[in-house]
């Protein structure tokens, strides 16, 4: 009988325990009772991420714990929108274009983050809504905040017409230059300057291509991707240079007045074509770069470098001496320019439930939520105040300093000939050069101008 | 009493036709339509709609906005009268026929010397070879850019090196790029083809063997005038299906040579040429009407290979 009474009461104190932990307790689960309900706006949101982590985890380079969307969400947004469900679907960056654009036709998401050039296309397909009269009547909301240039300019989150506003600029494609002290040092040569000209560049990586005279070892003057999707080192060249590549709006296709064979355009490809006798024979493929930032380099100048690699080999190694060796510079084109990509947020001109839409939409382009994915996914921020970038993170001061100043060109990943046509010929040419069969420079040109006239007419 | 039931017998196929009966829906027949409906559901949503949409699309306007005005032929116009798309053709049979030939030839090789070895090594042999076909073509490509990377630090130059040859550009250099991607397709492709020809092997009847014995054939004589015609319809299949495949390529070219098809554009292929179109561009017109030439093409391809086995068979 004893027995029994022992036993009843320690399944009852289980039971109970067992309750307790269970319950559901807004401040145990958020551990953010301070926060503020922001509204009680009602609504369920589909939001199509591509690329984004969703789920808790683990930086594989440095160990680090990295927390998901779905327990940021849970924590920060929850409390202030206490109504809203937001409906989370992650999608691949492999063929992202294909699924989320099936998604927007179907009708199955309301709210979404892609590429650039992704969310331009569908703006011209009309499958985005006009943002500016939901920024109109919320006085809540802040363009300030972005930095000028990306939000006037960035043909992922403006129309052609430079008034509608489709996006909201969220996520920085970065670009500086990149040098490697060490190696400059080792051959005599001076640190490039804070805006190196293209001149300058070729000049000095000329001088460091060979047998470095301290170590023996074989150099590479610079590294560029040879086979690179939007052709970033071309389009600050065309900066540089002063080549404009065509005339007119991307919204007018048919009528692009196509400056391809201009004096200009002929000197970005002299350059491309000496500068790929300086460089790794893999950059033809986009490899030969894999020792940048590791003790071993062998690339004297980087063009367009994230310098990602070297933050993550900084925090995996601890290694203060890394950051000093790798410097960043601004960019080619007249102070520093260059081509800077911007990934933004957008929303499905069907959108469901397009108030709730917006809140949420807002909440993932601000502060908090850039910060947020800064500290856990080194994601760069669009802020014009991005005061929560490590001060040790060089290249994205200097990336932050580019964007700045970006200006548009029709040389972008946005104008669709560019992207299928002009960047396939860039690169095939730069492969030819790379392998001494350069094709003479101003027929090339000729032949891409003709094409190029060709496939306007045809719009 | 016979001939009268033979000559009743006779006119019975055209007394059948007269008699115009509705067949009714039995419940086998009822059953049959239900098993094969989703099949039929299947091949009509996924495969018979796209085709015609595309169709369809590929003689509408082709930037921009989907659903826009009709443009004829323009767009078919447009890429048979491009040179990157002719290149890419080139190329893509390039890449396509050396790869059926050297993958067929090599792996018949492979499966008689596998057939012919004894049993307990054949399993082994066919395992290791088989291996390869496991991995992802997007694995491949990543390995082979470091095995053929074009400097010493390449496992291929770096053993070339041992004989005095200087490091070859495998994927760098135009002249090398198209064979080094056979080299590539072959690694992966022989496992597959080799347990295809195993089991055809198996078929050939031993007996034509024993009869070719008592008229004292060697091994090749028996290998070349029994095993190799009695496996021509399996060859010919190899053939076909290797034919399509190499006109299908895209990841291991665009995972290696990016959208250029670098170096020079010379891994540029059909498909690749199509994706460029129809995914970077949004010229969802011009990618389905190469879509379309590439079809003919296979389909032509695929006529001429069938007949040609079908004289060869009549020879």
């Amino acid at each position: 009988m004893k027995m029994k009474k022992w036993l009843m009461s320690t399944v009852l104190l289980i039971l109970v325990f067992s309750l307790a932990a269970c319950s559901s307790d807004s401040k145990s689960s958020s551990g953010n009772s301070h926060i503020k309900v922001v509204s009680k706006m009602k609504g369920t949101v589909r939001v199509a991420l591509a690329g984004w982590q969703l789920d808790n985890g683990i930086d594989a380079l440095t160990g680090k714990k990295t927390e998901g969307l779905k327990e940021y969400l849970k924590k920060e947004f929850s409390p202030r929108y206490p109504n809203i469900k937001v409906k989370l679907t992650q999608v691949p960056w492999e063929n992202a274009k294909a699924k989320q654009t099936a998604m927007l036709k179907s009708g199955d998401a309301d709210v979404l983050y892609s590429g650039g050039a992704f969310a331009f296309s569908w703006y011209q397909q009309g499958l985005l809504k006009d943002l500016n009269p939901l920024i109109d009547k919320d006085k809540a909301f802040d363009p300030d905040i972005y930095l000028k240039g990306l939000w006037e300019n960035a043909y992922s989150t403006r129309a052609p017409d430079r008034k509608t506003q489709f996006g909201i600029p969220v996520a920085l494609g970065r670009r500086a230059i990149g040098y490697d002290k060490k190696l400059f040092k080792e051959w005599g040569v001076e640190p490039l300057s804070d805006n190196p000209t293209p001149e300058e560049i070729l000049s000095k990586a000329k001088q460091m291509t060979g047998k470095n005279p301290k170590t023996g070892k074989q150099n590479y003057g610079l590294w560029w991707e040879g086979n690179g999707l939007n052709d970033s080192t071309a389009v600050a060249l065309s900066y540089a240079f002063g080549a404009k590549g065509a005339e007119g709006r991307l919204d007018k296709l048919g009528d692009l007045k196509w400056e391809l064979n201009a004096p200009e355009m002929v000197k970005v490809m002299e350059w491309l074509k000496e500068a790929s006798q300086y460089a790794p024979k893999a950059f033809v493929n986009g490899k030969g770069n894999e020792k940048w930032a590791t003790k071993d380099n062998d690339i004297a100048i980087y063009l367009d470098c994230t310098g990602g690699t070297l933050m993550s080999n900084y925090l995996q190694s601890k290694d203060e001496s890394l950051l000093d060796r790798f410097q960043p510079t601004m960019n080619m084109g007249p102070d520093g320019r260059g081509w800077v990509a911007v990934d933004p947020f957008v929303m499905a001109k069907n959108a469901k439930n397009v108030d709730a839409s917006w809140e949420v939409m807002k909440f993932l382009t601000n502060y908090d939520t850039q910060k947020y994915m800064y500290d856990n996914f080194n994601q760069s921020p669009t802020l014009a105040k991005a005061d929560f970038v490590n001060k040790k993170d060089a290249f994205l001061q200097k990336e932050l300093a580019i964007a700045k100043i970006t200006k548009p060109t029709l040389l972008d990943e946005a104008n669709p000939y560019f992207s299928s046509d002009i960047i396939p010929e860039i690169n095939g040419f730069i492969s030819k050069a790379a392998n001494g069969k350069a094709p003479d420079i101003q027929s090339f040109l000729d032949d891409v101008q003709k094409r190029a006239e060709k496939w306007s007419a045809d719009q | 009493m016979a001939r009268r039931s033979q000559s009743s017998l006779s006119v019975e196929p055209t007394k059948l036709k007269l008699p115009k009966q509705k067949k009714k829906l039995t419940k086998k027949d009822m059953a049959g339509y239900l098993f094969s409906a989703p099949l039929i559901v299947g091949i009509v949503g996924f495969a018979l709609y796209p085709m015609i949409a595309a169709l369809i699309m590929s003689f509408k306007k082709s930037g921009g906005l989907l659903g826009k005005a009709w443009v004829g032929f323009q767009n078919y116009s447009y890429v048979l009268t491009d040179k990157a798309f002719w290149q890419a053709i080139y190329n893509t049979f390039y890449m396509g026929i050396l790869s059926v030939i050297l993958g067929v030839i090599l792996s018949f090789i492979l499966a008689s010397l596998i057939y012919n070895a004894r049993p307990r090594w054949r399993n082994f042999f066919k395992g290791i070879y088989f291996l390869p076909n496991v991995v992802s073509l997007v694995a491949t490509s990543i390995l082979f850019t470091f095995l053929f990377y074009p400097s010493h630090e390449g496992l291929l130059n770096y053993v070339l090196g041992w004989f005095g040859v200087k490091p070859l550009g495998w994927f760098s250099d135009p002249s090398f790029s198209r064979v080094s991607i056979v080299l590539m397709t072959l690694w992966g492709m022989l496992g597959y083809n080799t347990i295809i020809f195993l089991a055809a092997l198996t078929s050939v009847p031993r007996d034509l063997y024993e009869a070719a014995e008592v008229d004292g054939a060697s091994w090749f004589h028996k290998w070349w005038y029994i095993t190799i015609p009695y496996l021509r319809s399996i060859i010919m299949f190899m053939v076909i299906i290797g034919t399509i495949n190499g006109m299908k390529r895209f990841t291991d070219v665009w995972l290696i040579g990016g959208t250029a098809g670098n170096p020079a554009g010379t891994l540029m292929t059909g498909v690749l040429y199509i994706y460029r179109n129809g995914f970077l561009a949004n010229q969802m017109g011009i990618a389905t009407a190469a879509s379309y030439i590439l079809f003919i093409i296979i389909l032509i391809l695929t006529i001429l290979m069938m007949r040609f086995n079908r004289k060869s068979n009549f020879d």
